[in-house]
């Protein structure tokens, strides 16, 4: 595809204000991977679009935000101090920022164009997950290099599987299964971009005693047909 | 944390590196430095408090848990925080149906008889970089602070403006470049 540079620019405008709509969202995400990158004109738009958008905040009046706030953040940073700061949840965060509107900032992880609709509104979910102060991560283990998680909230009813330094898996996909006694259930699939991946699984950790995940030739597949390539038991509430 | 922002600053690049070894202190400087630009924005979008807070809180949690996300070579913190902030909150105003019933008023001044909580000292650059905006702002045409109003403070589409304004969505479109690239200039 030839792109137009105005047109473009006039796509980022649209985009760095979040006031596209799905088919012109969808044209500028491909935009920001296919062309942007390699067009210094546009690049440079880019970079000064996302600084006016920026200054754009500064128009509203500066208000002092509760010091209940205050509060409720520093419990939420210090209530979990190292475990979060692992690198699948660096590249999650950072999958998430990217495909939830603001990929100008991460193109690369940008995620694929069909399901941008899609992502953006969980992604924006798992953004929010991600600073629940009771959040817990469940570390998957398996014989490959790739780190996957689980990030959950007790009593919640939708998880978040996160993986990175995933192999990519060529024509497959990898799935994700969770299992409750002897049945798996399929959550969900995804194909890494960069590497990292991200499912919303939406299971309560309470219903389920295992989740895992496989590499599949199709992602409809009713049960499993390999190995997992990691696992991880639920442990019990408390 | 909140307004201690005066002498002998940290810059911003400085403090997002310590954030990125896990400096609590240096986060706490970013909040207080931020957290009132972050709320106005976030107040001014979804015109509720504790929607409001939910999302600044969200941020900045993002943030610590994960500050690789911003990368210096792309722009500023401060715009990518609040860029940050303003995504959020549009998604949440678009998934609060009952928040479509507010006033719309296009106006960039707050409403006298909201809670908008109390003025905030800032630093001198913060507060400078306000007045500029407000007044380049100023410079554009009313169709053109309209369209910026409507998407940015808003969180409308721009199918929807061009839906509630009678327009076509091309000429949203163009009036939207025009004013980017006319803040543009004016910011630069």
């Amino acid at each position: 595809m030839s792109w137009d540079h105005d047109r473009v620019e006039e796509l980022l405008a649209g985009h760095v204000l979040g006031a596209l709509d799905s088919e012109d969202a969808e044209l500028a995400e491909r935009a920001l991977v296919e062309h942007v990158p390699g067009c210094e004109r546009c690049a440079s738009a880019l970079h000064d679009l996302r600084g006016i958008a920026g200054d754009l905040a500064l128009a509203a009046p500066a208000v002092a935000p509760s010091p209940g706030l205050e509060g409720r953040l520093r419990a939420t940073i210090e209530g979990v101090p190292t475990r979060r700061r692992t690198p699948w949840l660096v590249g999650a965060a950072a999958a998430a920022v990217a495909v939830a509107g603001l990929s100008g900032w991460n193109v690369t992880l940008a995620g694929r164009l069909s399901e941008a609709e899609t992502r953006q509104a969980w992604l924006a979910d798992a953004v929010s997950a991600f600073g629940h102060p009771d959040a817990e991560v469940l570390q998957l283990e398996g014989s490959s290099s790739a780190r996957i998680n689980v990030w959950f909230v007790r009593g919640e009813q939708r998880m978040y599987l996160v993986a990175s330094n995933m192999e990519h898996p060529g024509e497959d996909v990898y799935k994700v299964w969770v299992v409750d006694g002897d049945t798996a259930h399929g959550e969900g699939s995804f194909v890494p971009e960069d590497g990292v991946g991200m499912v919303p699984v939406d299971v309560s950790p309470g219903d389920v005693d295992l989740v895992m995940v496989t590499r599949e030739a199709v992602s409809d597949g009713p049960t499993p047909t390999a190995s997992p390539i990691a696992s991880a038991t639920f442990a019990p509430a408390g | 944390m909140v307004g201690d922002t005066a002498a002998v600053a940290e810059s911003d690049p400085e403090l997002v590196r310590r954030v990125q070894a896990g400096d609590r202190e240096a986060f706490t400087e970013l909040y207080g430095r931020y957290a009132p630009a972050a709320y106005g924005l976030a107040l001014r979008v979804l015109r509720q408090p504790g929607l409001a807070q939910d999302v600044v809180h969200d941020a900045f949690a993002a943030i610590w848990g994960a500050p690789e996300i911003y990368d210096p070579a792309r722009g500023a913190f401060r715009s990518f925080l609040l860029s940050l902030v303003h995504h959020r909150a549009v998604d949440v105003v678009r998934r609060e149906e009952r928040l479509r019933d507010r006033e719309r008023r296009v106006n960039l001044e707050p409403a006298p008889n909201e809670d908008w909580g109390e003025a905030v000292f800032e630093a001198a650059d913060l507060a400078d970089r306000r007045r500029d905006v407000r007044r380049a702002l100023a410079e554009l045409s009313p169709e053109q602070r309209e369209v910026i109003e409507l998407a940015y403070f808003q969180g409308y589409t721009q199918a929807r403006i061009a839906a509630e304004r009678g327009i076509p969505l091309g000429t949203v479109k163009t009036r939207t470049l025009a004013a980017m690239r006319k803040l543009r200039s004016l910011l630069s």
